[in-house]
């Protein structure tokens, strides 16, 4: 399309789109199609002004050409790019500010006196009855405050401040429902990208799409290792399921075709095509929206103590109103304290500054469920991080195949990958995914499999006993023995590697040594953590003493646990909780959500198991541990916007009351200047926290 | 005189209403409305155009000071001319 560069800097440009007309949704799809190709960052097209503007860190040939090649809206991208209802929420609010603003220019250049009159007693008797429905709360409310600083101005005849006053009020109120409603808009944005998504069949194919996107009697195939997302019965496959979420059981039941299955249960074994009995409910928007609106009640106490503070106030400015009036028998000087609150500034910023942090973890692809959880990452000091998947890639691979007692390399490995394959860890599937590279191919020749959570698998082949899984589990729990002569070929095995012991009959028969490589990242990543504050950096993992010796060293954490069991891993964080830390917990795994709720702020890999995310309060993104440097940045910056709120508020609201005390400003000036000072502060707590 | 006012007002009160409400003159209404409608997006647009204006503004400061501070650095590695004038322009 043809475009005419309106602004070009390093790394930004601001181009005019040669269109006849832009609708609303011929800006979602150019912000689809754009924010689609590599190396552009952001993208945001407006509607009125046709204007496209893009943030890239590609060459910016490759943006000119996106540009030039880009033919508008047709149906394949209608069809593909996510509406944003919150254009129309903004265009309504944009409208309504529009309006209010040039009417007042209007009235204050043309009005003659008597109109002005009459306008601001009919704003007082609005303000007045605004006022009086609060009593009902048997409180004094910021309302009261409003109406009598009107009425005040209005009896004294001082009818311009009368008049500024109301616009002033009337625009923070206009000002503070927008705010309000495009945090919610951005924050549920930015969410909607880090939904849920289901696996939904129609016919032959499958496609990916959000969870909210599901209507009952859609059919939705669930495989291993995921959460069940919704109600339903199943139609085709067999699974095992795990519902110790519903019902405790720890034994997983059998579910087959005619068999329902309930949301939030584990699929263990295998796979089955469920028809949706429960779908979530409509609309993806109003359901994030919904969720927000819950989260909201996460309040963190910074939130609640500040609105507590607000409501407080209010009888104090009267009383100061009435002091000032008694001591210096100045009208004037007691309206302009009355001009002044404290209140309204502090109720109104605080929670747009934490949906503003939210909003910008979500811009990172973090997501946060609440308020109090960016609260308690700010305060923590500790920190614990699970092994495998969270400072490891998950994605480990086999690094040898040691063979004991007579036994050979791949027959040892066709048995392991015989029993593994129904098991969901990614250390199993590294055993099967070796075996089917070398080419080894087994017919199921076990029984019943027993998985023992963290410890192995349990199952008979020809009626032995065949275990696999880790020394603990071989050696101690189940009492197996190295055959004789080879006890020196099994201390020689390098503990660099992770090991998965085989046995079988009592026997070991074969150590699987896989490599489980570090996340480049990480060592820089700790370091950093440590530098912002994080003073006790632990790591936990269920895997062997030898490994997880290696990795700690190698990742730099102040401290280790390994062998540990998932419930070790929560009692540790409940103790340290006891002796006052706070504690943030990093997992990915199943095995993690008990620790994940103990902790202060659970954080959960976005690809990790779905169940981890379910109990997480925060989820970050998959392919790299430095969101949880941006983490702690926003949290830090968070604190440091609402403390710097605070005196803002009490500093320059303190310093009109002075003023206005002693006489230096007029009651319309300190209005004026309180109201677009907490406007302002309102606007303010909206912008990004961190730079990036 | 009362007299032509009393003409007046019954004549507003029965042509006039009825002029009024006609179709031309709702004709004529839709069309204020719409020029007012017209004016109310057009303050939006300009509204925004403003914001636009600023944030390349913005932008362009931000890209001033970051040249600025690439040249005073390239200065301070080299500690000698490279083609580089090191004083700022002033």
């Amino acid at each position: 399309m043809d475009a005419r560069i309106l602004s070009d800097t390093k790394g930004r440009i601001r181009v005019r789109l040669s269109c006849l007309h832009m609708s609303f949704r011929d800006c979602d799809v150019a912000e689809y199609y754009f924010s689609k190709l590599p190396g552009i960052k952001k993208v945001e097209a407006i509607d009125n002004t046709h204007d496209l503007i893009i943030r890239y860190t590609c060459p910016r040939e490759e943006v000119i050409n996106a540009i030039a090649s880009y033919q508008g809206a047709d149906n394949e991208l209608l069809s593909k790019a996510p509406e944003d209802p919150g254009r129309a929420v903004n265009r309504e609010y944009q409208e309504k500010l529009a309006v209010m603003v040039t009417m007042k220019a209007v009235r204050m250049l043309l009005y003659p006196a008597n109109m002005r009159a009459i306008r601001a007693v009919r704003n007082m008797i609005q303000m007045i009855i605004r006022a009086v429905k609060t009593f009902r709360s048997g409180k004094l409310k910021v309302e009261v405050l409003d109406a009598i600083s009107i009425s005040v101005s209005v009896l004294r005849g001082d009818f311009r401040t009368a008049a500024n006053v109301s616009f002033l009020l009337k625009l923070g109120d206009l000002i503070e429902e927008w705010t309000r409603k495009k945090s919610v808009n951005d924050l549920a944005k930015s969410m909607s990208l880090n939904i849920d998504r289901v696996w939904m069949v129609t016919g032959d194919t499958e496609t990916e799409v959000p969870i909210t996107d599901i209507q009952k009697d859609d059919v939705i195939v669930i495989r291993r290792g995921s959460v069940i997302p919704l109600d339903g019965m199943v139609i085709r496959g067999e699974a095992s399921v795990n519902q110790a979420s519903m019902t405790g059981e720890a034994v997983p039941v059998r579910k087959s075709p005619g068999a329902v299955v309930y949301a939030g249960t584990v699929l263990e074994e295998g796979e089955c095509y469920v028809r949706v009995e429960n779908p979530q409910g409509s609309g993806r928007y109003d359901k994030i929206i919904k969720m927000i609106e819950e989260s909201q009640k996460m309040q963190s106490t910074t939130e609640s103590r500040a609105m507590a503070m607000a409501d407080k106030l209010v009888p104090y400015s009267l009383a100061g109103t009435l002091l000032t009036f008694i001591l210096t028998r100045n009208a004037q000087k007691a309206v302009s304290v009355l001009m002044v609150d404290f209140s309204c500034a502090l109720k109104l910023s605080m929670p747009v500054s934490v949906l503003s942090a939210m909003r910008e973890c979500g811009d990172e692809s973090i997501v946060v469920k609440g308020g109090k959880y960016l609260e308690a990452v700010e305060e923590a000091d500790t920190i614990v991080f699970d092994k495998t998947g969270t400072l490891t890639y998950a994605k480990p691979e086999v690094a040898k195949v040691i063979a004991f007692d007579g036994e050979e390399e791949n027959e040892v490995l066709r048995v392991a990958a015989c029993l593994e394959e129904h098991f969901p860890h990614s250390m199993a599937n590294a055993v099967v995914f070796e075996a089917v590279r070398r080419g080894i191919v087994h017919e199921e020749m076990h029984s019943e499999v027993e998985y023992v959570v963290a410890h192995g698998i349990a199952s008979a082949i020809n009626g032995k006993r065949a275990l696999i899984g880790s020394a603990h589990f071989i050696f101690q729990d189940e009492d197996c023995v190295i055959p004789e002569g080879e006890q020196e070929k099994f201390d020689s095995i390098s503990g660099s590697f992770s090991q998965l012991y085989l046995a079988v009959d009592g026997r070991l028969k074969g150590v699987i040594c896989i490599a489980d490589p570090l996340r480049e990242e990480v060592p820089e990543t700790l370091s950093k953590l440590r530098e912002m504050g994080l003073k006790n950096l632990v790591m936990m993992t269920g895997d062997s003493e030898k490994t997880a010796a290696m990795i700690a060293k190698e990742a730099g954490v102040d401290s280790y646990r390994s062998e540990v069991l998932p419930a070790d891993k929560a009692e540790f964080i409940r103790r340290e909780r006891e002796k006052g830390h706070k504690v943030i917990m990093v997992g990915d795994g199943i095995n993690d959500s008990p620790a994940l709720s103990e902790a202060d702020a659970g954080i959960a890999i976005s690809d990790g198991a779905a169940i981890a995310r379910q109990t997480a309060d925060i989820t970050v993104r998959a392919d790299s541990l430095k969101e949880l440097i941006t983490l702690r940045k926003v949290s830090m910056a968070l604190r440091k916007r609402v403390d710097g709120n605070y005196r803002f508020v009490l500093g320059f609201n303190g310093t009109l009351l002075l003023l206005g005390i002693l006489g230096f400003i007029a009651p319309g000036t300190s209005a004026m200047l309180h109201n677009s000072s907490t406007i302002g502060l309102l606007l303010y707590s909206m912008t990004d926290m961190t730079d990036h | 005189m009362r007299l032509t006012e009393f003409v007046l007002g019954v004549a507003a009160g029965t042509i006039g209403i009825r002029l009024l409400t006609s179709r031309e003159a709702k004709e004529i209404y839709s069309y204020v409305g719409a020029a007012g409608l017209h004016a109310r997006d057009e303050v939006v647009r300009q509204g925004q155009i403003i914001k636009e204006n600023c944030q390349d503004i913005s932008a362009r400061a931000k890209e001033i000071n970051d040249a600025g501070r690439v040249r005073e650095e390239e200065c301070m590695i080299k500690n000698a001319p490279s083609g580089l004038d090191c004083k700022r322009d002033l």
